[in-house]
């Protein structure tokens, strides 16, 4: 499965960011919060790779972290989105007429709003905090998932599979949860990687913003934000982070198309 | 001779392996013959057929052997020789007309189209021409079909619309992928007759390939079975019928439904084999009725029988 | 019954309908193996899943045992269910290629209760493969790894599973390789015997109809136009449109010869069927009075019923 360029490309980035921020801490024991302004805005060297922030402050220590809390943030969000999304794109698709209009309009007001303006909306109302990016991140991705799910389902419950199963008697719960749902996983699967990716760009713009994840934990966004006075003087503090959301960002859209690629002769039937 | 292959091999490259979906087949087609390939799923008689004009695409790849048109080699020819053939000298039908059919363009320009490229007509007299071909493969409206989409046509009409593109440019062979599997019953008769009076009428050679033995015999002269990617028997279809030598061959033949005959339905046993991994020696001997040692170590050889067709079986010395 | 279906033509055209069954009569009694013949468009896909209620009818009735199933719910349409069934087309799109074999055989007999434990669904699936002569291995198996044959083998036995006595098969054996069709077909024959089963066979196979089941009905277009014993049709097709789809069948001994009596033209239209007898266009022998009148099916004696109006029968009984 590996003849898949993407995918393979994708594994390589997204590993490296996982490996970076799972193994990094174990190997790189530099304490992110250790405040030492004689030392501060230092160039990248073999003692602080990313070079110190404002506070002399370990920069790739720092991105480790946030790193992490840019993973916690994206990935939670996601499952969000999905555990909203899928259920409701099952129902509309599988039900459909008047259910599935009225779940598609509200997806349809959900999308209206262009994916960072949604998430600015819900931060300000619910305050800064990482749940609550959680929350706004997680919103912003319900539709997507709600649409390809039933976009999916649409399609499988004309399979006779379906309709024997509906001869057999079975309720219309039962058709839906144990027939039709385990043959959208490999969809859902690859809506996951996407919508990573998505959610990982969304969160560090929102971060950007300074309504993300609030100090001293920010997020890779967060630090990207606190560098950027210094781009002139201090490149590494907004760039090698920025690099790492890069990085971050592109594994999973990668794999996410790879993905697509070994999944859509599957879809579309043999050959 | 018109169409030589010689140990023509084709495999498709997947990721369970090398598929050897056609290995070693040989046979000859004359001028005016009609030849009928027949074998079930996965006998390789699509790859074959798909081979011969050299429209494989990958993961599918000609091996080894020769395809000689009128002499020439078609696996060995530079691509513009190769498209001149395409659609000029051989025209291909294939099972599903809609799929084979732009459902953007009406379908007269689709068959002026082969005439424009391959026969440099100008429009004009590319579409009177599609009309009058219309008219011959047996459309009732020919003046209005040629302004239709194909989405407007039904099958069997949509089939008809194929077989005139297929027949633009006076081809001296026309291969036919199951042309009628996808068609109701009394449609197909109908189709095959328009190509028994069209092949009469211009003396174009016919390869069709199908699953369906009665077709085969009732559409062919000649017939040539294939079991997973093999050549078993081959020869002409009295002889065939009346004297099958291979075992899958006097299989297939009892497994004709017979009208009214209460008998139980002979069937093969077991399943077609798995052709990234087929069995050794004689790849039909897990199934084989008269089943010998040698078949399980030996490919059988390719021998001419006592009735004139050939057959590849142990059986026969 | 008949069956309706809308199809809407945009704002600016009236709305069109597809009449995909248009007023058909049908018995069937216990016992009987009853073919369904016909081209495309006849109907007889939808004449098996409106009998079985996987489609409503937008007119007329369906007696099961004497009660119409249209209107059952709740526990009637349970049992209902259990008692007819029906076997797809193909089996490669009839089995849920996420479930495994043992699920969708255990499936249905825990849903409705037939057996209350996991030893006696193990033992109920194993006497259930054995029946359809398939080996214990195909337990554990997803339907991707099995043959076409070892898959319609698998559906069957799902139909069986909860006890159905009524089996509608559509065309059963048309997705199937030549070799496993006659295993399949047999299969379907000693099941009948064994135990004690009535089947709806549709198909656009005649010499398999022939051979499997009793009786025989034609269909055109969304209407019956024949029906009749086994060998009464075979022998003696009284609808011309019968005569042309046996004279359809391909036989080896066709090759070279030319004309035979070939049908004209094609399926006709649902939406805009011709009037009168919707055969007459393509009917070698119409008459004036067939693209005027539509004649009904009658009874031409007590096992055959036609609806054509060569027969004197059907002209009373269409005034």
């Amino acid at each position: 499965m590996r003849h898949n360029k993407s995918a393979l490309i994708g594994t390589i980035l997204f590993g490296a960011f996982v490996i970076m921020i799972t193994i990094g801490p174990i190997v790189y024991t530099v304490n992110p919060f250790a405040v030492n302004t004689i030392n501060k805005l230092a160039p990248p060297s073999l003692n602080d790779l990313f070079g110190t922030d404002l506070l002399g402050r370990d920069l790739f220590a720092r991105s480790i972290l946030g790193g992490e809390i840019t993973l916690y943030i994206s990935t939670v969000s996601v499952i969000f989105s999905l555990a909203l999304g899928v259920p409701l794109g099952l129902i509309a698709g599988y039900m459909k007429g008047m259910v599935d209009e009225v779940i598609m309009r509200i997806m349809d007001i959900l999308l209206a709003f262009p994916g960072l303006v949604l998430a600015l909306l819900i931060v300000a109302v619910l305050g800064i905090g990482i749940n609550n990016a959680i929350i706004a991140i997680g919103f912003t991705g319900i539709p997507i998932f709600a649409r390809i799910v039933r976009g999916v389902v649409l399609k499988i419950s004309e399979m006779d599979y379906v309709e024997a199963a509906r001869a057999l008697g079975f309720n219309r719960w039962r058709i839906m949860i144990r027939h039709v749902l385990p043959n959208v996983s490999s969809v859902i699967i690859l809506q996951f990687t996407l919508s990573l990716a998505a959610a990982i760009l969304t969160e560090a713009a929102l971060s950007f913003l300074g309504l993300g994840a609030p100090a001293p934990l920010q997020s890779l966004g967060g630090i990207v934000e606190e560098g950027f006075p210094f781009l002139q003087n201090g490149w590494w503090y907004a760039v090698l982070p920025g690099i790492v959301i890069t990085i971050a960002v592109l594994g999973p859209n990668f794999l996410g198309d790879g993905l697509r690629d070994l999944l859509d002769p599957k879809l579309r039937g043999s050959s | 001779m018109l169409l030589c292959v010689k140990e023509l091999t084709a495999c498709y490259e997947t990721p369970a392996g090398l598929v050897r979906a056609v290995e070693d087949v040989n046979f000859d087609l004359d001028k005016d013959d009609s030849l009928a390939i027949v074998g079930e799923s996965g006998c390789g008689k699509t790859t074959l057929a798909l081979s011969i004009t050299r429209i494989l695409k990958p993961p599918g790849k000609i091996m080894n052997g020769q395809v000689l048109f009128e002499g020439r080699d078609i696996l060995s020819m530079p691509e513009n020789e190769l498209r001149q053939i395409r659609g000029g000298r051989v025209g291909m039908i294939f099972q599903q007309p809609q799929a084979y059919l732009n459902p953007v363009l009406k379908s007269g320009f689709q068959i002026a189209e082969v005439l424009e490229i391959h026969q440099g007509y100008d429009h004009q007299r590319a579409m009177q021409e599609a009309v009058r071909l219309l008219k011959e493969v047996g459309i009732p409206s020919p003046e209005e079909t040629v302004n239709r989409y194909p989405f407007e046509l039904s099958g069997g009409m949509a089939q008809r619309v194929i077989i005139a593109m297929a027949l633009a440019c006076s081809p001296l062979l026309i291969i036919a992928d199951e042309p009628t599997s996808a068609l109701d019953v009394t449609v197909q008769a109908q189709i095959l007759e328009t190509i028994r009076r069209l092949r009469e009428h211009r003396h174009t050679s016919l390869i069709l390939i199908t699953h369906d033995l009665s077709l085969a015999a009732a559409a062919c002269g000649k017939i040539m079975v294939m079991y997973a990617g093999k050549l078993v028997e081959a020869g002409n279809r009295e002889s065939i019928f009346k004297n099958p030598k291979h075992p899958y061959t006097q299989l297939l033949i009892a497994s004709i439904p017979k009208i009214r005959s209460s008998e139980e339905f002979p069937g093969i046993a077991g399943s077609p084999p798995n052709l990234a991994n087929p069995p050794t020696g004689c790849r039909f001997h897990p199934r084989c009725p008269h089943v010998m040692d040698i078949c399980i170590n030996v490919e059988p050889p390719t021998i001419l029988t006592d009735t004139g067709q050939r057959a590849a079986c142990h059986l026969y010395k | 019954m008949r069956k309706e279906y809308s199809l809407s033509g945009g704002y600016f055209s009236q709305k069109k309908i597809l009449k995909a069954i248009d007023g058909v009569d049908l018995s069937i009694n216990r016992g009987d193996t009853i073919g369904i013949v016909g081209e495309s468009g006849a109907g007889k896909t939808t004449l098996g899943r409106l009998i079985l209620r996987l489609i409503r009818p937008t007119a007329g009735s369906v007696e099961y045992d004497g009660k119409d199933i249209i209107r059952l719910a709740g526990r009637e349409l349970e049992e209902f269910r259990k008692k007819a069934q029906i076997v797809f087309q193909s089996p490669f799109l009839s089995l849920n290629p996420s479930i495994k074999i043992f699920d969708t055989l255990a499936e249905p007999m825990r849903y409705h209760k037939i057996v209350d434990s996991k030893e006696s669904a193990k033992s109920r699936v194993k006497d259930l493969l054995n029946l359809v002569g398939l080996d214990d291995e195909f337990l554990g198996r997803y339907p991707h790894e099995l043959s076409g044959g070892q898959m319609q083998r698998i559906a069957i036995a799902r139909a069986l599973s909860v006890e159905a006595e009524f089996l509608v098969f559509d065309e059963p054996t048309s997705s199937l390789d030549v070799s496993a069709r006659g295993q399949i077909l047999n299969l379907i024959r000693t099941l009948k015997n064994k135990l004690n089963l009535t089947y709806l066979f549709v198909s656009h196979n005649l010499a398999i109809v022939s051979n499997v089941c009793s009786k025989v009905g034609v269909m055109y277009a969304g209407k019956m136009v024949e029906l009749a014993n086994t060998d009464q049709f075979f022998t003696d097709p009284k609808h011309p449109y019968s005569q042309i789809l046996l004279n359809s069948i391909l036989t080896p001994q066709m090759y070279g010869k030319g004309e035979r009596a070939l049908p004209k033209g094609e399926p006709p239209s649902l939406v805009h069927p011709p009037d009168g007898c919707r055969f007459h266009p393509r009917c070698p022998q119409a008459m004036p009075l067939c693209s005027q009148r539509e004649p009904k099916l009658a009874n031409l004696d007590n096992t055959r019923k036609a609806a054509c109006f060569l027969y004197p029968e059907v002209m009373v009984a269409s005034n």
